[in-house]
């Protein structure tokens, strides 16, 4: 039961940092980015070929998959200009069905890997210096949870800076924030990149927690599972997404106690259940809770008196 | 201290498909003056703004800001440049607050990029303090100061236009551009941002050009106006002057549009038209 | 008795009160025109006529009933129909299916019959009756729209700027338009910007500023009236 709990916070944890990541996109800046998922795929698949491939260190792989996913991020901004919100959200479904079917079709350094067999053997890092896997489990948790708290300080940091401000105002429109000097399409690609890479951060903590990663992981399904771990836990409030994630994943991965209690209903019709669950959760979310569980917080600067302590 | 030109539009021509939104308007703002454009519906007021503010690109003609040619600068170089408008229907973010609105409007703050806002920590603080002190001052000065902890939501049409106002003030430009500054806003707030407007061009904070309709406004705001009618200058001079020539009147009216057509017909029967 | 009579009208948007004890009088068969700089009140006017804003205080009478209760589709039963000045046809549609649209209430083989009429009268649409109605020329929309709500043959029609954004030659041929829906025996009402020619086109017309009622008169004396300026351009002095 405890060696569940921890497989458990850890997947919570990488796909809370996938929640942050969309928080900045979506949550702060508007984007609807219906393709996040692309960014979980390019950091998985790319740390993974780093390391298997090209022999590079763990840490070198994470780097590597950070840097690639942020820059793809950036380069799904760049025809923000040209297109309308709807059309730039199909661009990016678009987008990471792209990637998915490129690496569906490409073997990876020799015929049985990558494509559709996926890629397996992802090595853990250190996992020669634990003995057993439970000892092992704790450890990537802990390598997670680090991640995880690294990401959270820096997106709530980076939200509260001006930066964060100008990403929030052109949330409404470009308009405004023109009209005062803000380059629009410039803090839309930062955003971007931003986002990407932490998605591609969980990517590659993702890959080799896995050690196996395959096409079929990143459908377009999954990205549905970060917008509703966003949308439930509160666009914009970062604990909120974070609680979002906890919610959605635990339900996710219940279905297995549930069984037990459950006896009527088979444990394969069981699993499929649970996305309807998912989905009636989101309805009535939008339906009674639009701002989710921990709505966006507001900014107070407080009075003249209170803030200089006069 | 001798008159100074601090805007000189020439000639301005643009096209929307078929039609010819703006043809040919001209004209000159001074430094410290209250400037007015107004004119009929669709004489291209707005569109006269888009063009100075690089939100639309002229088809010809020049816009020279500070003996600099501002045409073709995209929006946020125009605003860098020195000139800030408001809009016609207050586009505030909704979900900010009045302060943060504020914060928003000085230009190329440090914390603006990523790295710069890591790297210079401390200056970012320092900046932020400042911004506030002033963003407290201008709103005293349109009398919002309790209001600026409240979502931009909650504000009546009035409050977000003062707001509009003070964002354009701390954002610290030349020349103001305001879109008809007092559209739907209580009759009694009027006289507050005419009197506002006029007090902050005697302290010499800025250089406004307005377009309006309300004609009392005008009137007792600008120091000189131009008259736009089908996208080219028809008159322009003080208020009183200007108002009551006879073109500027048959403008409004529509009058003028239809004399050539009517001697047209008498000289030969309407045929088709296209 | 009159066809239309609006009585005392005060209406508004929440805190802008746009019209403050509006008057309006039109007797069947006329063609009345309501003019006034912006902002004075005119489409609010229009709009409390057909229903899609209750007044504050003041009534709608139309043919001695008073209608001010009533919702904009009971008035259209009531024979009252309404051209928008913006998105007054669909432009993905036809010709035809707009004026389709038009007699959506009517019953099918009516609908025809009133189709193959307004194409009748409209000789320019029936020729281009399978286009869509965003490949019109805008004085040819603005045809198709008022066609559009003839569909209902309506006893009173309401036009909000018909000449907005036309070109003056097509303006004269929406005013021709216009004279003819008249001689048909309908009554009409027009909110107008392009003062010259409206006034030109109606009996009589109203003045609105701020709101209010300034003046009505026939229509060929307002030209003449002074306070036509006063009321577009302001007074000559103000006091403060």
């Amino acid at each position: 039961m405890i060696d569940f709990l921890v497989y458990l916070f850890t997947i919570i944890g990488i796909w809370g940092i996938l929640a942050l990541s969309l928080n900045v996109q979506f949550g702060f800046t508007g984007l609807v980015n219906l393709g996040h998922i692309v960014f979980f795929m390019l950091g998985a698949y790319v740390s993974a070929i780093l390391v298997i491939l090209a022999g590079m260190p763990f840490l070198v792989g994470v780097l590597g998959a950070t840097v690639a996913a942020g820059l793809f991020g950036g380069l799904m901004a760049l025809p923000t200009a040209q297109l309308q919100q709807d059309y730039w959200a199909i661009s990016t479904l678009a987008a990471a069905e792209i990637v998915r079917i490129f690496f569906l079709n490409t073997t990876l350094g020799g015929p049985y890997i990558g494509a559709s067999f996926g890629i397996s053997g992802i090595p853990q890092p250190l996992r020669d210096a634990f003995a057993s896997p439970a000892a092992y489990g704790w450890f990537y948790f802990a390598i997670v949870a680090v991640a995880l708290a690294g990401s959270y300080f820096f997106v709530r940091w980076l939200t509260a800076t001006p930066f964060g401000r100008a990403l929030k105002a052109i949330r409404e429109g470009d308009e405004v924030p023109l009209a005062l000097g803000k380059d629009a399409r410039s803090l839309r690609v930062r955003a971007m990149i931003v986002g990407g890479a932490l998605g591609g951060l969980a990517g590659a903590l993702f890959a080799h927690f896995n050690a196996y990663i395959a096409p079929n992981y990143f459908l377009p399904l999954e990205t549905f599972i970060v917008w509703a771990m966003v949308i439930l836990g509160g666009a914009g409030n970062h604990k909120g997404v974070l609680v979002g994630a906890v919610v959605i994943e635990a339900l996710y991965n219940s279905t297995r106690f549930l069984a037990a209690h459950v006896g009527f209903i088979d444990p394969g019709t069981l699993a499929s259940l649970r996305m309807i669950v998912i989905g009636l959760l989101i309805t009535g979310v939008v339906m009674y809770m639009p701002r989710g569980l921990m709505p966006e917080p507001r900014r107070r600067y407080g009075a003249r008196n209170a803030a200089d302590g006069r | 201290m001798a008159p100074e030109t601090l805007l000189t539009v020439d000639s301005l021509h643009k096209r929307f498909g078929g039609v010819q939104a703006v043809a040919g308007a001209s004209f000159e703002v001074t430094r410290g003056e209250i400037y007015g454009l107004i004119g009929p519906n669709g004489s291209g007021k707005t569109t006269v703004f888009n063009l100075l503010t690089g939100f639309l690109s002229p088809d010809s003609g020049s816009i020279v800001f500070k003996d600099r040619s501002i045409r073709g600068l995209r929006p946020h170089e125009v605003a860098r440049a020195g000139i800030c408008r408001t809009f016609q229907a207050s586009l505030n973010p909704v979900e900010m607050t009045v302060m943060e609105n504020m914060l928003l409007a000085p230009q190329g703050q440090t914390g603006e990029g990523i790295l710069r806002a890591a790297w210079q920590r401390a200056r970012v603080r320092e900046e932020e303090k400042a911004n506030l002190e002033r963003a407290r001052e201008l709103l005293g000065l349109v009398r919002m100061e309790h209001m600026s902890d409240e979502l931009v939501r909650s504000l009546s049409g009035g409050q977000r236009k003062l707001l509009s106002l003070a964002q354009a003030l701390m954002a610290g430009p030349e020349l103001i551009l305001l879109d008809e500054p007092v559209a739907g806003v209580n009759p009694r707030l009027i006289d507050d941002i005419v009197d506002l407007v006029l007090r902050l061009r005697d302290e010499g904070r800025a250089t406004f050009l307005v377009v309006e309709h309300n004609m009392g406004v005008v009137r007792r705001l600008c120091d000189r106006i131009s008259v736009l009618d089908a996208g080219d200058t028809i008159a322009s001079g003080t208020p009183e002057e200007t108002l009551a020539r006879e073109d500027v009147l048959r403008a409004y009216l529509g009058a003028h549009r239809h004399e050539g057509r009517r001697r047209a017909a008498k000289a030969e029967p309407a045929g088709e038209e296209n | 008795m009159a066809l239309l009579e609006v009585e005392d009208c005060h209406a508004g948007y929440g805190e802008a009160q746009i019209l403050h004890g509006v008057e309006l009088r039109v007797e069947r068969q006329e063609i009345v025109t309501i003019i006034g700089p912006n902002g004075a009140g005119k489409s609010t006017l229009l709009k409390v006529v057909m229903g899609f804003l209750a007044p504050t205080r003041g009534r709608v009478v139309l043919d001695g009933r008073d209608i001010t209760g009533l919702r904009t589709d009971q008035r259209v039963a009531e024979r009252i129909a309404y051209v928008p000045q913006l998105d007054n046809v669909f432009p993905n549609l036809t010709v035809v299916e707009n004026l389709r649209m038009g007699g959506y209430a009517l019953p099918r083989p009516e609908v025809k019959r009133r189709i193959e009429a307004q194409l009748e009268h409209f000789p320019r649409l029936a020729e281009r009756r399978g286009q869509r109605a965003k490949t019109l020329s805008g004085g040819e929309r603005q045809m198709l729209a008022m066609a559009r709500a003839l569909m209902t043959d309506p006893e009173l029609l309401l036009l909000d700027e018909p000449s907005a954004a036309l070109a003056p030659a097509l303006v004269q041929q929406v005013f021709d338009t216009i004279a003819d829906i008249n001689r048909q025996g309908r009554t009409i009402v027009i909110v107008e910007q392009d003062v010259q020619i409206a006034l030109e086109s109606s009996d009589r017309g109203y003045v609105l500023a701020d709101g209010r009622n300034v003046l009505d008169d026939r229509a060929d004396r307002i030209l003449e009236d002074e306070t036509v300026r006063e009321a577009y351009l302001g007074a000559a002095v103000q006091g403060s």
